[in-house]
């Protein structure tokens, strides 16, 4: 199970990381998203990871540690706010600079006025 | 008074709640009154938090009758009630300038601006590294709302920038969280400061892993290298009294970094000890060097004192490199006067911008001020203090920062650095003032509105406090001298901290 | 003596003055600004007996003991020998101003930059703790940058300003990184204790580091070569300034620092190389330079960085009666420059330029000035009679004595230098 745990957390966070590197401000959303997923897994993991446990004594015979629930919790309540925020943000940047990249323009290299090559660099002028 | 502890947190809540409400909602000026007042409260309170802990000792105060380490608990010490009573100035000075007028360019600024402070309020006084986590966020998210405040273009492109760096940062600081609770158990900070000597082997390296993406977390608001390139974008295109709040925030991720790195991680934690110094030294006199290559390169007075918190933040992280009870207190007393100062800075800035026209605050040839008398007195007052010349009180922190170096090597790359960087800013600050002062054309423009009278106040209580600064330098430099060795001293900050622990 | 904590801060009182009097007439101004120097002259003689008996007296208040800065103030020979001249001569600037500047300066503003400037330059020379000195040391930058962007509208105004400001502001650092070393390797901030170890830190590992440090901070600010560029651009600065910064006061801040320090640094092969070579080349250069001048007051601020040159190989050579000729020279050169620069504002003044290829036959229209102007000439130039003969006599008794440096070099130049100079100094004279 820890393997399996482990796996997900790493790949959540693998994507996310790889997301939020793009250019444009959906996929970072997105990216941020998943970054919180992972995170939120993660925090859930280190209190150990244990099966039939519930945190609250005398329920079951093992018990798990209540603690990571509640950061898990808090930090679900913010990430979700602040994901909220992004999205918020992102169309108001959309608006304000007439296109969807974090930086606001977009990128201009020597190629891509003549072709214009797939994925980041298509530019939807 | 048993509750002191709290009231910097409750009272910016408490207002900043108060005027979402209806009938003060509706109604600026009834919000500028409150804003004033509330701000004045935070002041007095701070104040006497300060003479509590400084006559009376540290105040611990355990939320909802918790006690540590199950509870979460506020602690009150000298390094945290001076990083309080700095906000509150700050905070108090800024907001006389912000209702002049600033405030109307958006909607909720006051209540933002009090949720803001409440976040760094919490931020120093929790003894809880989640709850800091939770205050940073609080802070975080009122920044985000504030820095777009009045809108446009500029603002909409460097708050993108500020959001997404600072939510993957958040998202870091949670592993970091994670993998200190995973090994550590505990997540109140004296009690860490306890555990974390007896960690070793495989646990001590991940308990490392997880305190390094704490300096990178810390690092990021600190805008330590090579972290700090949000920064002059963000600060040069915010509103002047958000500019100049924010002035306290890199203070904030530099706070963090001496609570996290000197109590934690600091001489006793066994195995992971000073595990920052060696990663703080290079990243400390780089953020230096770029921060006075942004200050000689600067077009502008806004980007000039953007590029000046990032030098001072660098000296700042020097301090906590060279990790010694000399260096901690060099570093709170050039905080309080860095931030002070910087804040003044781009307060003058936006009404010099204002009063030039087109030629904002840019270094160009442009029309005359229409106060050229109390801008040019303002502006030499503000940079002398950040070059860091006497009178003011920029040159007593320098001479701390220079007198902490311990060993030959640590002075032959700190000293020239420092210095270097003050002649940057020397020399960068008497090419502005001249040219902005007297170099210019025709006469005063007509549109061109005066300083009000409650901008005045703002700034000029933000620069007297520089002199004040020194002429009392005797005194301030005892109490950071206290509050250094406070932090040193694991019995002091961790020990007593924790009525149950053993030694 | 609690006087003594008082005495510099009357100038900085003496910044008010102008602010409240500059609404009455310019001269009831003039006279009210000139009151607490005054009185401050008068306090500083009144010790004068004292000290010659060899008594020194000195006051002290705590202040910020953790980087070791107190209130420190000393009155001894060379501190009196100072203030007399940084008080005298400022009195006479504070009168000359008074006629110099047009309707259209603002004199309160002048002379409060002015007071501030004397202020600092009061508590330089009165500094009984190395940050205390460094404390006013910059502060004199930073007044000399106001005064010489006093007319800030001219584009050679604003520059001369920042590169002086730019020049000494890097030697105020280069002085404060010297300073510190040096109260590290005392033990003590106290210049009294810093004098009376001079074995101490001729033998510590750090001494080469603290004179190179501390010459830097003293070269920049009396613009000995290679940073003399800073003295000449300057002087855009009005004549007033040119005559009591640039010649009588503050270029000799450094030399000041050179004879403060002359006990705990001197007579070490290290501290003989540095000073008297930059000294000679310094005296070379300038005096080079000036030949190729036309601007009066370029002439003359070379002309300064000559004898400045002179002074510093004077502290360089190591001997005491050097020491004795170099700071009779500094009372000389004080005297007869600052009255040859305000002669030359008096010429800019009257007739409207400074270009000597423009200026002829002035003797006929200004005697008074012109007779003036010839005793000041002739006293630089070592005419017998005049006290500049006396010092250039003991610096040519001491040279003789040092045949290490090539004397004869220094015969030569300075006979062909002063020539040149007085000659060239009389052309507008000529009929």
């Amino acid at each position: 199970m820890e393997g399996l745990y482990a796996f997900c957390v790493g790949l959540l966070t693998a994507c996310g990381i790889f997301l939020a590197l793009r250019g444009r401000s959906f996929s970072v959303v997105i990216g941020l998203t998943l970054l919180s997923y992972a995170v939120n897994l993660f925090l859930f993991a280190s209190g150990r990871l244990k099966l039939n446990a519930a945190a609250v004594l005398g329920e079951s015979e093992q018990y798990s540690d209540p603690l990571p629930q509640a950061l898990v919790l808090t930090a679900i309540v913010i990430g979700f706010a602040m994901t909220a925020f992004a999205v918020i943000l992102a169309m108001r940047a959309r608006a304000d600079l007439g296109n969807d990249h974090v930086d606001g323009t977009l990128p201009v290299s020597p190629a891509d006025t003549a072709q214009q090559s797939g994925g980041n660099r298509k530019c939807n002028t | 008074m048993q509750h002191l502890s709290i009231f910097p947190i409750l009272i910016p809540l408490l207002f900043g709640a108060i005027m979402l409400l209806p009938p003060i909602s509706r109604d600026i000026n009834s919000q500028r009154i409150a804003s004033v007042v509330g701000t004045l409260f935070l002041l007095i309170s701070s104040a006497v938090l300060l003479y509590t802990v400084n006559s009376e000792g540290v105040q611990l105060y355990a939320l909802g009758g918790w006690q540590a380490p199950f509870g979460i608990a506020l602690v009150a010490d000298k390094v945290s009630s001076l990083m309080v009573l700095l906000t509150a100035f700050l905070a108090f000075a800024v907001m006389l300038y912000a209702v002049a007028g600033q405030d109307k360019g958006g909607a909720y600024f006051h209540p933002l601006f009090m949720f803001q402070i409440m976040g760094i309020n919490g931020a120093f006084l929790t003894g809880d590294i989640f709850n800091l986590f939770v205050f940073f966020e609080v802070l975080l998210i009122a920044s985000y709302a504030l820095l777009i405040h009045a809108g446009g273009k500029q603002k909409t492109q460097a708050t993108m920038h500020y959001v997404i760096l600072n939510l993957v940062g958040s998202s870091l600081f949670l592993f970091g969280l994670g993998i200190l609770y995973g090994t550590l158990g505990t997540l109140n900070m004296a009690d860490m400061a306890i555990k974390v000597g007896q960690l070793e082997g495989e646990t001590a390296t991940l308990a490392k892993t997880g305190a390094l993406l704490l300096l990178v977390v810390f690092g990021l608001k600190a805008a330590m290298l090579p972290m700090h390139f949000w920064l002059p974008k963000t600060y040069a295109s915010a509103t002047a009294p958000v500019a100049a709040l924010f002035a306290i925030m890199t203070k904030v991720g530099v706070y963090s970094i001496f609570r996290v790195y000197t109590v934690l991680f600091g001489e006793h934690a066994g195995e992971l000890a000073n595990i920052a110094t060696p990663w703080l030294w290079p990243l400390a006199l780089l953020t230096i060097t770029i921060g006075a290559i942004g200050v000689f390169a600067s077009p502008s007075i806004k980007t000039l004192s953007a590029n000046l918190v990032i030098v001072s933040s660098g000296s700042l992280l020097a301090c906590a490199a060279i990790n010694s009870e000399e260096a901690t207190s060099a570093a709170l007393y050039y905080m309080v006067h860095s931030t002070l100062a910087s804040a003044a800075l781009f307060l003058i800035a936006d009404i010099m911008a204002r009063q030039r026209g087109k030629a904002e605050d840019r270094f160009v040839r442009s029309r005359p001020f229409v106060q050229p008398k109390l801008l040019g007195f303002a502006f030499a007052i503000s940079a002398l203090a950040l070059v860091g010349m006497p009178p003011l009180s920029g040159f007593v922190g320098k001479i701390m920062i220079l007198q902490a170096t311990q060993s030959s090597t640590q002075t032959m790359w700190v000293w020239p650095l420092i210095l270097l960087g003050s002649l940057a800013a020397l020399i960068t600050f008497s090419r502005a003032g001249t040219t902005l002062f007297w170099r210019h054309n025709g006469t005063a423009a007509a549109e061109a509105e005066p300083a009000k009278k409650l901008e005045i106040a703002g700034v000029a209580l933000l620069l007297l406090a520089s002199p004040v600064l020194v002429i009392f330098g005797g005194d301030m430099t005892t109490f950071t001298q206290q509050a250094a060795s406070y932090l040193h001293d694991i019995h002091a900050s961790a020990y007593q901290l924790l009525p149950g622990a053993a030694q | 003596m609690s006087s003594l904590i008082w005495l510099p801060f009357l100038p900085l009182l003496g910044t008010l003055i102008p602010h409240i009097t500059a609404r009455f007439s310019r001269t009831a101004c003039a006279f009210m600004t000139a009151a607490l120097p005054a009185l401050t002259l008068f306090l500083v003689l009144s010790h004068a007996g004292d000290i010659f008996q060899g008594e020194r007296f000195q006051a002290a208040v705590p202040w910020i003991p953790a980087i070791g800065l107190e209130l420190a103030f000393r009155l001894d020979g060379l501190a009196l020998l100072f203030a007399i001249l940084i008080l005298g001569i400022g009195l006479l600037v504070i009168l000359y101003a008074r006629y110099y500047l047009s309707a259209q300066d603002s004199i309160g503003k002048f002379y409060a930059y002015l007071m501030l400037f004397m202020f600092a330059m009061l508590g330089v020379v009165l500094s009984d703790n190395l940050i205390q000195l460094w404390f006013f040391w910059e502060l004199t930058s930073i007044s000399s940058f106001l005064l010489i962007s006093f007319w800030g509208h001219k584009t050679d105004a604003r520059k001369g300003a920042r590169m002086a400001l730019t020049i000494t502001g890097a030697g105020g650092l280069a002085l404060l990184a010297g300073l510190l070393i040096l109260g590290n390797t005392v033990g003590s901030f106290s210049l009294q204790d810093v004098l009376d170890s001079g074995d101490l830190i001729k033998a510590s590992a750090n001494y080469p580091i603290i004179v190179v440090l501390v010459l830097l901070g003293a070269f920049t600010k009396s613009a000995q070569f290679p940073f003399h560029f800073w003295l000449p651009n300057a002087m855009a600065a009005p004549t007033p300034v040119s005559a009591y910064l640039h010649s009588a006061t503050m270029v000799k801040a450094g030399i000041f620092l050179m004879a403060r320090f002359y006990p705990a640094l001197a007579n070490t092969d290290l501290w003989f190389l540095i000073v008297s070579l930059t000294g000679l080349a310094t005296f070379l250069v300038g005096a080079y330079i000036a030949l190729f001048q036309h601007d009066l007051k370029g002439l003359l601020a070379n002309s300064t960085i000559s004898h400045l040159g002179l002074i510093t190989l004077l502290l360089g050579m190591g001997t005491d009666l050097a020491a004795v000729a170099a700071i009779f020279h500094i009372i000389n050169h004080a005297t007869f420059k600052a009255s040859l620069f305000m002669a030359a504002g008096i010429i800019d003044h009257e007739s409207g330029s400074r270009d000597m290829r423009q200026l002829n036959g002035l003797w006929k229209y200004m005697p008074y000035t012109a007779t003036l102007a010839m005793v000041a000439s002739a006293s630089m130039a070592g005419v017998p009679l005049m006290n500049g003969f006396l010092s250039k006599e003991m610096f040519f008794t001491e040279t003789l004595h040092q045949a290490s440096l090539g004397s004869l070099l220094v015969y030569s130049s300075i006979g062909n230098a002063g020539r040149s100079l007085c000659r060239r100094l009389f052309h507008p004279f000529h009929p």
